[in-house]
């Protein structure tokens, strides 16, 4: 027995060790990641407030037009902050983020923050819905063609996921509002109403459209990991198990698969919301896409900065909480 | 019965590359495009800017895709468009590619930590931002037209090129033909140009040939949002947005054909891109 | 036991090929032939390509879903069919008399699952639901884990590899199977952790009476462990014997094989290592396969089909026609 008591006790010391290491590297991948996450999203908000710099000419003649008197430029200049050096300016800028004061718009004279208050729900709605759509169409496709042993099936399911990737959302977003909007009457093509489960009308064929770019991409991340799952031993010890179809697919096939899914998920939110504010134009939605847009016809500088700066940041939130969900689906995945 | 089962043949080498196909496919389709956009415009009755026929006349024999509202031939100004979309795109692609490939490979070979970490994430500031969202809000300062569509597609798009390239210089810069070209006593210059760089781009050149596919799309999304090439330039983007209203009254073919004609280019470039990897990665698992 | 003199396992003459559909059927296995008693310890040897862990899948009934398919011949279990069992046939087989431990213990374990949910799927495979909480604790101190209790809350990630092993032998011996199947459990762990393994299979035999394959390309590692050994080159047994049997081969490819261990080349003496590649599947020519590769090949080894194994069952085997030569090499 001393052996095995031996065994016994290097087997609890090794425990312990591991243990204590897996805590340890826990902790420190997660407080790099967010360190990371801070040094970017502080890079989003000077790049934002650099590009005002960026314009040719000089931004607050531009917006208020060529005629005007000087005495006007000079008071809308002060009035903005315009006038005081470059690092007082941007720490007046840096600070007033977190006090939630993004400035004021050039034209209506209203609140950034409230501009993107009232219309970011829309926007992050349209993005939400297109990635459930998204999500219901790659799951069941991935892993039909990942377990169907067809060379045809498989070969489609190539050729058919690179021509999506090539069709704009656009032509997409007007070819469904052709079928759907024309042919068969069912979506509005325009207009908006507030509330939940009433703005869902206006909403599904936007989203629709916009999870186009998303599901091939998605769907041949999820194949090819499924096909490396399906390779995988454990697999093997699942079906000799005998484990019920449901759960087989669930914890043996797809839970160990989903973890580079979900991570190129987050990184894919910045082209939804691309695609979203195409949406927006299309279908009028009263989203931030179209203020964004509608800011930039007019040269109203600071809700354009204030947009990129709000989806930049949006992206940078999305990317650490998508890497941190891919590792606590699967620890094999390791925090970038 | 074992017999037969022994002595079987061996599997008949085949001569057919894997993805060769796609590439043929995809060269075949973009080729066909560049001729035709080459021709059709010259020897067309109409010029893409003239009245043509009534406005809004259905595709016929003499309009073969139709008139737009004004007038004019959607099937000449499809074609016409060809140079002005392609071109843009391989600009917008061109540029970045070489700048990002160049500024990741010295930031993957530098051994300066600081500046590794202030460009990196610099790097990755410009990456956090939405592709599309950024290139609008940079023309809404910078002014739009094709010079500012291209301006602005490269100051965002570098970065997604450097990011890859530092990734892939940190790995070569560390394999044994670059120590050994040190070691021979070969210049700086020479090793970077002729051995790192080289390796580096084989990726970001893989890479450019999808982002293309995403550029060309992003060039058109512009003129689509009134913010790129400005009428009455013959552009996809832009027809399809004077036509987009009509689409909804039954005029279909003035927003359909050159969203047609989008697809086609990207699908071409897709076919080309798949065949490629596949290519690649058939020589890989030799 | 049984009463019945019908070995646990025969494998006879089974050929397993992979079906293509442009291309012709791939033959993998052909000319298997040995049997497993009840309770024993056998070993099947061999070099990658062998074909070992193709005869271990149809044990297993996962030939199929890898792309195998047996073309004749047959494996039986207990008189049974294994070639011709259906879907539900296989239900009743597969975790229940037959456990199986996988070969790689990194890879073994499905890693987004706890350890006591993995060991109460295989426990509910019994058709027995009750008391699952304390049998899994039973049967991982039935591969010697301490700690029980943490150990059953944990992923696999948090598991050195040699745990994982006793994870996946615990959940192999849930069902009390007639027969464990090992294909290479100790790859990839360190030497001592290997022996500990194979201490604990021979424990589980002797404790047991599960009868246990060992599928393994060391010699010496079986030798350790097993009561006979079967030896497979090129999809053929070419030797079958006892281990004491074996220390004298009959087969000048386990001549070879013996000749390349480690563990008993004199000191100062050259290691020899065996000519050429095993011929590569579909490659394969007529006669003896390994003939391209023997020092006493004779002309007629290159003739007919590959031979059969010379001798009755139970007895020391060989496929070698010309064992009158053995003493030259």
């Amino acid at each position: 027995m001393t052996d095995s008591q031996q065994t016994a006790a290097a087997q609890d010391a090794q425990m312990v060790v591991e243990k204590d290491r897996n805590r340890a590297a826990l902790r420190k991948t997660f407080y790099g990641r967010i360190l990371r996450s801070v040094i970017v999203g502080f890079w989003v908000m000077v790049i934002a407030f650099s590009l005002m710099r960026l314009s040719p000419g000089d931004p607050v003649r531009l917006a208020l037009g060529a005629d005007v008197t000087e005495e006007a430029v000079d008071a809308f200049r002060t009035q903005l902050g315009l006038d005081k050096p470059f690092y007082i300016q941007f720490w007046d800028y840096f600070t007033g983020i977190f006090r939630g004061d993004l400035g004021y718009s050039y034209f209506s004279g209203r609140d950034v923050t409230e501009i993107i208050g009232t219309h970011l729900p829309v926007t992050l709605m349209i993005i939400g819905l297109s990635i459930l759509f998204a999500a219901l169409i790659s799951l069941p496709l991935a892993l039909f063609v990942a377990t169907s042993k067809s060379n045809t099936v498989n070969y489609m399911f190539r050729a058919l996921t690179s021509v999506s990737l090539a069709i704009p959302g656009f032509f997409l977003a007007l070819l469904g509002l052709l079928v759907f909007g024309v042919y068969f009457n069912i979506a509005p093509a325009a207009g908006y109403e507030g509330a939940f489960p009433g703005n869902l009308k206006y909403l599904w064929l936007p989203a629709l459209a916009n999870c186009g770019s998303l599901v091939p991409v998605l769907s041949r991340v999820l194949h090819s990991s499924l096909v490396d799952t399906l390779d995988e031993e454990f697999v093997e010890t699942g079906v000799i198990r005998g484990v019920r179809k449901g759960r087989f697919y669930w914890s043996y096939l797809l839970r160990p698969s989903l973890a580079p899914t979900v991570v190129l998920l987050s990184y894919m939110v910045g082209v939804m919301i691309g695609g979203t504010v195409i949406m927006e134009t299309i279908f009028s939605l009263p989203g931030i896409g179209r203020e964004l847009i509608t800011a930039v016809d007019g040269r109203d500088y600071p809700v354009v900065q204030s947009i990129a700066m709000i989806f930049g940041l949006i992206v940078v939130f999305f990317s650490f909480i998508g890497d941190l969900t891919g590792y606590l689906l699967d620890r094999r995945v390791t925090l970038s | 019965m074992s017999s037969n089962v022994e002595t079987q043949e061996k599997p008949k080498k085949r001569f057919i590359k894997e993805g060769t196909f796609g590439i043929y496919t995809g060269f075949f389709m973009l080729g066909s495009l560049i001729v035709a956009g080459a021709i059709i415009p010259r020897i067309s009755k109409y010029g893409a800017d003239d009245l043509a026929a009534i406005p809004l006349a259905p595709p016929s024999r003499a309009n073969f895709f139709g008139t737009d509202v004004l007038g004019r031939d959607v099937f000449v100004r499809v074609f016409d468009a060809v140079f002005i979309d392609l071109g843009t795109a391989i600009i917008g692609v061109s540029i970045p590619l070489i700048v990002g490939t160049i500024i990741g490979t010295l930031l993957g070979i530098s051994q300066s930590k600081r500046i590794n970490a202030v460009v990196g994430s610099l790097i990755d500031g410009i990456n956090a931002f939405p592709f599309l969202i950024f290139v609008i809000a940079l023309i809404a300062f910078i002014g739009p037209g094709v010079g500012s569509i291209v301006l602005a597609i490269s100051l965002v798009n570098w970065a997604r090129y450097a990011r890859i390239a530092r990734t892939r210089a940190v790995v070569v810069n560390k394999q044994g033909y670059i120590e050994a070209a040190r070691t021979l006593g070969y210049s700086k210059k020479r090793i970077l140009f002729k051995h790192i760089i080289p390796n580096v781009s084989s990726e970001t050149r893989a890479y450019a040939l999808s982002d293309f596919i995403i550029v060309i799309i992003a060039v058109a999304a512009l003129s689509f949002l009134g913010l790129g090439i400005k009428p009455p330039q013959a552009e996809w983007g832009g027809m399809i947005r004077d036509g987009k209203d009509l689409l909804t009254v039954g005029f279909w073919w003035p927003t359909v054909f050159p969203g047609l004609a989008l697809c086609w280019a990207g699908i071409a470039v897709a076919f080309i891109s798949e065949g490629l990897t596949r290519r690649m990665r058939e020589v890989g698992t030799r | 036991m049984s009463a019945s003199n019908t070995p646990l396992i025969q494998v006879r003459d089974v050929v397993i090929g992979i079906p293509h559909k442009r291309r012709p059927t791939l033959t993998i296995v052909n000319k298997a032939n040995f049997d497993i008693n009840y309770g024993e310890m056998v070993g099947i040897v061999g070099e990658s390509g062998s074909g070992k862990t193709m005869i271990c899948r149809t044990m297993i009934g996962t030939l199929e879903r890898r792309g195998g398919k047996i073309l004749s011949g047959d494996v039986l279990f207990e008189g049974e069919s294994l070639a011709r069992a259906s879907e539900s046939d296989w239900k009743k087989l597969r975790g229940k008399s037959i456990g199986y431990v996988p070969q790689s213990a990194l890879a073994g374990p499905n890693p987004v699952l706890t350890i006591e949910a993995q060991l109460a799927e295989a426990l509910r495979n019994t058709g027995d639901t009750k008391n699952i909480k304390s049998r899994s604790k039973e049967l991982l101190e039935l591969v010697k884990i301490r700690r029980v209790d943490t150990v059953l809350k944990q992923y696999p990630y948090q598991l050195s590899g040699g745990m994982r092993q006793r994870v996946m032998i615990a959940c192999a011996l849930a069902t009390s199977p007639k027969l464990l199947i090992a294909d290479e459990p100790t790859t990839g762990l360190d030497v001592t952790v290997q022996s500990q393994i194979m201490d604990l299979l021979k424990e589980i035999r002797s404790t047991m009476g599960t009868a246990i394959v060992l599928i393994s390309h060391d010699l010496a590692l079986i030798d350790e462990v097993c009561d006979r050994v079967v030896v497979m080159h090129a999809g053929a047994t070419v030797e079958v014997g006892s281990v004491k049997e074996l220390v004298k081969p009959r087969h000048p490819y386990t001549i070879a094989l013996n000749s390349s261990r480690i563990d008993i080349a004199q000191p100062g003496s050259e290691l020899v290592t065996i000519k050429g590649n095993a011929p590569s599947v579909g490659e394969w020519n007529p006669g003896c396969r390994f003939a391209d590769r023997c020092s006493i090949v004779q002309a007629d080894c290159r003739t007919g089909e590959h031979p059969e194994l010379i001798g009755a069952s139970g007895t020391h085997q060989t496929a070698c026609i010309h064992t009158e030569l053995l003493e030259r090499i």
